[in-house]
């Protein structure tokens, strides 16, 4: 299986290295599926499943009754190289912008790009909702009490099911409930962590996990994070050398907002450098669902075998973030975790978790899943193309392979933070760079979100952005 | 409310206004339809309900009569005060908590421990359809994050129940939480840090002393009085000694002594708390539960500088498992909200629209009268049992609102053994030490009134009692 997975990689590598290398240019046919299949010794699907990620990836084209081309060029605009944060730790500092920000974002903006959510028009949200209406009218006494941690056990049942599509196998036993992927990270944080403590984190990163940091009295360390392989292991080893790191925190799959996914290979070797240190990985999973290509990446917590990975998601970026039904997989830090989510709230909200339940336990889920990222992935290709024609040259964008969120890198002159203020004058709502360092950086980076505004609107938007752009430099 | 609780409420109210005095026999399920315009069915429910909320017991082939007058003759004599403040301390092994709560959860006990009453005390059903209702408004309104402060159309109906505690707050300086046990945690995450030092009623709500324990923080226990609460004296004193930079109160109807502050303590309360520059939480989860007819006033209605941060919750008057709560946390507004977004980015979108659209309709303040008249019986009924059941010698608080009752049995008695005791005869208590940050009370519990009251409550008081006396001979 493993193998075969390999060789379809080998497949579009190969052509993929020819392209680059202009072996084969724009327009040129490539090989047959046959020819291509008897020249590297694999079989004819094989091919085939290695065409179709070029396709996805746009590097080539299917012309009926003809062929595979070349793509002609689409010249889109190149993706930002590795990040270069500050090589010391620091007390987190962003401001109470962030709230301005995704409130912004929800009420505001007339084109919202700054947010990180996700859209909630697919017909799997109202079988939710729809549960949830149908549950309120069955007449059980449980549903009105309080539900303590760890939580709806039949929830923590599904998680603990679906996990297994991650690779993590656990038990119900090991899940706990919490009040979306937020909480989760918050309690698990609290677990491994005391105030003054230094936690590791990639960078850039999703500024809500910078600030429950700063709150919590920690400080954090970013490390160089390459917005295609994620953060640099090299780095993170040095690092734990050099500083007396109680966590590290990463999005291995998808992350907030570079977008990367480490591969499996380097999962494994992350894994036992942080068991090796003793130094626990939280692992924020949230948007690892949302792949545009071949099976659902595993979380880092697959190779896990001493509970040293704390995993955490929830339903938010796949489903409906309003319902806050997330959860963490704390690995040994479980007792302490459910404790923390009784102290700091007592309990989830009750109904809420039984719909998730039955919603999970139906058959539509996966369903669902495949909608999403095929629309997502469509959105990702009119975004890139439209970013291409609108933002002016010097702009660079990351390719996400997943997720909703696009990283941009701005000419040196403009200043993301007046980009914001000005592109939110004129409706268009914006994250700007400095929100996902603790320490200022990412001052001409904005992220923007490619899923939750209409295409019309996103061109519009970006049209915008484009202006403000060119007027900034 | 359906029509067989329109009846039970109407036939509540003659009950309390002396229609029918104790132990006399109310009119037959016939007359009733009769009289009522009923169906039987309808007739019968209500009578169900009545005898749930402890006001008429059924007598085999006779009918329904009111109960006798459960006030005893004497008044149980009081607990005693803590009259010496400690020190501030670390608080520790508050673990056992989450064990007593998961227990009170299991369906086949006799629910005596945790302070959540039963669902026939509670507006299931009309909460039920507002939150079908919210539910099905799925598209964008009830999508997506609802983000810190809140959902609006709640915090416009929260500003107005507040209006009614005398507190001016507008839906502006209101920030909704995942119950009143998340607004604690932001508070006092808000106002202090590690080490600081926290003064608090003894004894206290347990999810206080986590709380505190959980951010690492240290508690000081200030002398409380059994019927009027918390001194401001002894805080004052306090004050001078230690270096506190908090003191959170349940103002009205603490738990678990059920006392409410008289406004002039409150007044005394925030001045002083004012002019040593320290912020007050106020815990105002049970001020709606009074048994007598006026609302009381809440502290921050006194308050003149934002220094009160005042918080509640939904848990104990429709329904524990929403989570809906909230705090108006005065000048500290920005920072909580702050604080509420990096801890759990947002309260889930549906229970606050749902409470929302059962606050607009209007049958609040008729539910809130009935619960607080069916507390105010089980809370005498329990007494009453309790004194006739337990060891001589046993003291009980006199709560003027909830419905939990502290208990203090003579010295030698242990409430942690007990609690092992009655829960292998499938009852459930709060153990004593809970309520304290220095494992005071070790002879002390608390019970939950708010459960249908029964021969299985009764029955279950008596093991109880029999429980206690054992441990007393033993001893
Ligand atoms: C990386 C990351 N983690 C967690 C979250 C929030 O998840 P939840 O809504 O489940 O709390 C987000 C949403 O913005 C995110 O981007
Ligand atoms: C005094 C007090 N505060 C807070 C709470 C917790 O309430 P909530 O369910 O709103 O978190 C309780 C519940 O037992 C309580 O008695």
């Amino acid at each position: 299986m493993v193998e075969e997975a390999l060789r379809y990689e080998q497949v579009a590598d190969q052509v993929r290295e020819q392209v680059r290398l202009g072996a084969l240019r724009p327009g040129e046919r490539i090989p047959s599926v046959r020819q291509m299949s008897r020249r590297l010794g694999v079989s004819v699907s094989t091919v085939v499943q290695g065409y179709g990620l070029l396709l996805d990836e746009r590097v080539i084209e299917a012309r009926p009754q003809s062929g595979y081309y070349v793509q002609a060029p689409v010249q889109r605009p190149a993706p930002p190289g590795i990040s270069r944060p500050q090589a010391h730790p620091v007390a987190v500092t962003v401001s109470q912008l962030a709230l301005q920000v995704v409130q912004a974002s929800r009420h505001g903006a007339r084109i919202p790009l700054g947010s990180a959510l996700p859209r909630t028009d697919f017909p799997a949200v109202v079988r939710l909702h729809r549960i949830l209406a149908s549950l309120a009218r069955r007449p059980d006494p449980r549903l009105a009490d309080y539900d303590m941690p760890p939580g709806n056990p039949a929830l923590r049942h599904q998680v603990a099911r679906r996990a297994a599509e991650a690779g993590v196998v656990v038990s119900a036993d090991e899940v706990v409930i919490t009040n979306g992927c937020v909480e989760a990270l918050v309690l698990c944080l609290r677990a491994v962590t005391r105030p003054g403590d230094t936690v590791a984190i990639e960078s850039p990163a999703f500024f809500g996990t910078l600030q429950s940091i700063e709150s919590l009295g920690l400080k954090a360390l970013e490390i160089p994070t390459d917005p295609r392989q994620g953060v640099s292991l090299p780095a993170l080893k040095l690092a734990l050398e050099q500083w007396p790191l109680k966590a590290v925190v990463l999005s291995p799959n998808f992350s907030n907002p570079l977008g990367y996914r480490m591969s499996d290979r380097r999962k494994a070797e992350l894994v036992a450098l942080l068991e090796r240190a003793r130094v626990p990985l939280i692992e924020d999973d949230v948007y690892a669902d949302l792949n545009y290509h071949g099976e659902r990446p595993r979380a880092a917590k697959a190779w896990d075998r001493t509970g040293n990975v704390l995993l955490c998601s929830s339903l938010s970026k796949t489903l409906d973030p309003g319902m806050r039904i997330g959860w963490a997989i704390p690995g040994r830090h479980t007792e302490t975790v459910t404790h923390l989510k009784m102290v700091t709230s007592l309990a989830g909200p009750t109904l809420p978790a039984q719909a998730a339940a039955e919603y999970l336990a139906g058959s539509g889920h996966e369903r669902h899943l495949r909608s999403v990222r095929s629309a997502y992935r469509e959105r990702r290709d009119r975004f890139l193309d439209l970013a291409a024609r609108h933002l002016p040259s010097g702009c660079r964008v990351t390719q996400p392979e997943g997720g909703m969120l696009a990283w941009v890198e701005l000419p040196e002159a403009v200043d993301s933070l007046d980009l914001y203020r000005r592109a939110l004058a004129r409706g268009v709502s914006t994250a700007p760079g400095p929100l996902f360092s603790a320490s200022g950086r990412y001052g001409n980076f904005v992220r923007l979100n490619y899923a939750q505004a209409e295409v019309a609107l996103m061109e519009e938007g970006l049209t915008i952005l484009g202006e403000l752009i060119r007027e900034g430099r | 409310m359906t029509r067989y609780e329109q009846l039970a409420e109407t036939l509540a109210r003659q009950i309390h206004s002396g229609a029918w005095g104790p132990g006399t026999r109310i009119p037959g399920t016939r007359e009733l339809s009769r009289l009522h315009r009923a169906s039987i069915t309808t007739v019968m429910a209500a009578q169900r309900l009545l005898e749930g909320w402890g006001l008429v017991e059924a007598r085999p082939r006779s009918g329904y009569y009111v109960r006798g007058a459960a006030l005893p003759l004497e008044a149980p004599a009081l607990p005693e005060a803590v009259a010496t403040p400690g020190a501030p301390t670390l608080v520790q092994s508050q673990r056992m908590a989450l064990t007593l709560i998961q227990a009170t959860q299991r369906r086949d006990v006799l629910p005596l421990g945790a302070a959540v009453p039963d669902v026939t005390f509670l507006p299931v059903a009309a909460l039920n359809r507002a939150l079908g209702a919210a539910a099905r408004l799925a598209g964008d309104r009830a999508g997506g994050y609802d983000f810190p402060p809140g959902c609006p159309e709640l915090r416009g109906q929260i500003a107005r129940r507040m209006a009614l505690a005398g507190c001016d707050t507008g839906p502006e300086g209101i920030i909704t939480t995942s119950g009143a046990q998340e607004a604690l945690t932001l508070a006092l995450r808000a106002v202090a840090e590690p080490g600081d030092v926290i003064a608090i009623e003894t004894p206290t709500y347990y999810g206080l002393l986590q709380v505190i324990e959980a951010l690492g923080m240290r508690a000081l226990e200030v002398p409380t009085d059994p019927l009027a609460g918390l001194d401001p004296e002894a805080l004052a004193q306090a004050l001078a000694r230690w270096p506190i930079k908090a003191c959170v109160v349940v103002s009205n109807f603490s738990n678990p002594l059920g006392c409410a502050l008289s406004s002039e303590r409150k007044r005394a309360l925030v001045t002083l708390c004012a002019k040593a520059q320290i912020p007050l939480v106020e815990n105002d989860i049970y001020g709606e539960l009074g048994f007598a007819d006026q609302r009381p006033l809440a502290a921050k209605h006194f308050d003149r500088h934002g220094n009160v941060l005042y918080l509640s919750s939904f848990s104990k008057t429709l329904e524990p498992g929403l989570r809906v709560g909230w705090i108006a946390p005065g000048r500290h507004f920005d920072r909580v909200a702050h604080l509420k977004y990096v801890s759990s980015l947002a309260t889930p979108t549906v229970p606050q629209l749902a409470v929302a659209r059962y606050l607009e309709q209007g049958g609040y303040e008729r539910q809130l009268r009935r619960a607080r008249a069916a507390y105010a019986r089980h809370v005498e009924l329990m007494s009453a049992a309790v004194q006739g059941h337990f060891p001589v010698g046993t003291r009980i608080s006199r709560p003027t609102g909830g419905f939990v009752i502290w208990v203090e049995l003579p010295e030698g008695a242990d409430s942690m053994a007990l609690y092992e005791q009655a829960l292998s005869e499938r009852i459930t208590i709060a153990p004593g030490p809970l309520f304290s940050a220095t494992g005071r009370y070790r002879h002390c519990l608390r019970l939950t009134c708010a459960q249908p009251w029964g021969a299985a409550s009764e029955q279950g008081i008596a093991t109880l009692g029999r429980l206690a006396r054992q441990q007393l001979e033993v001893g």
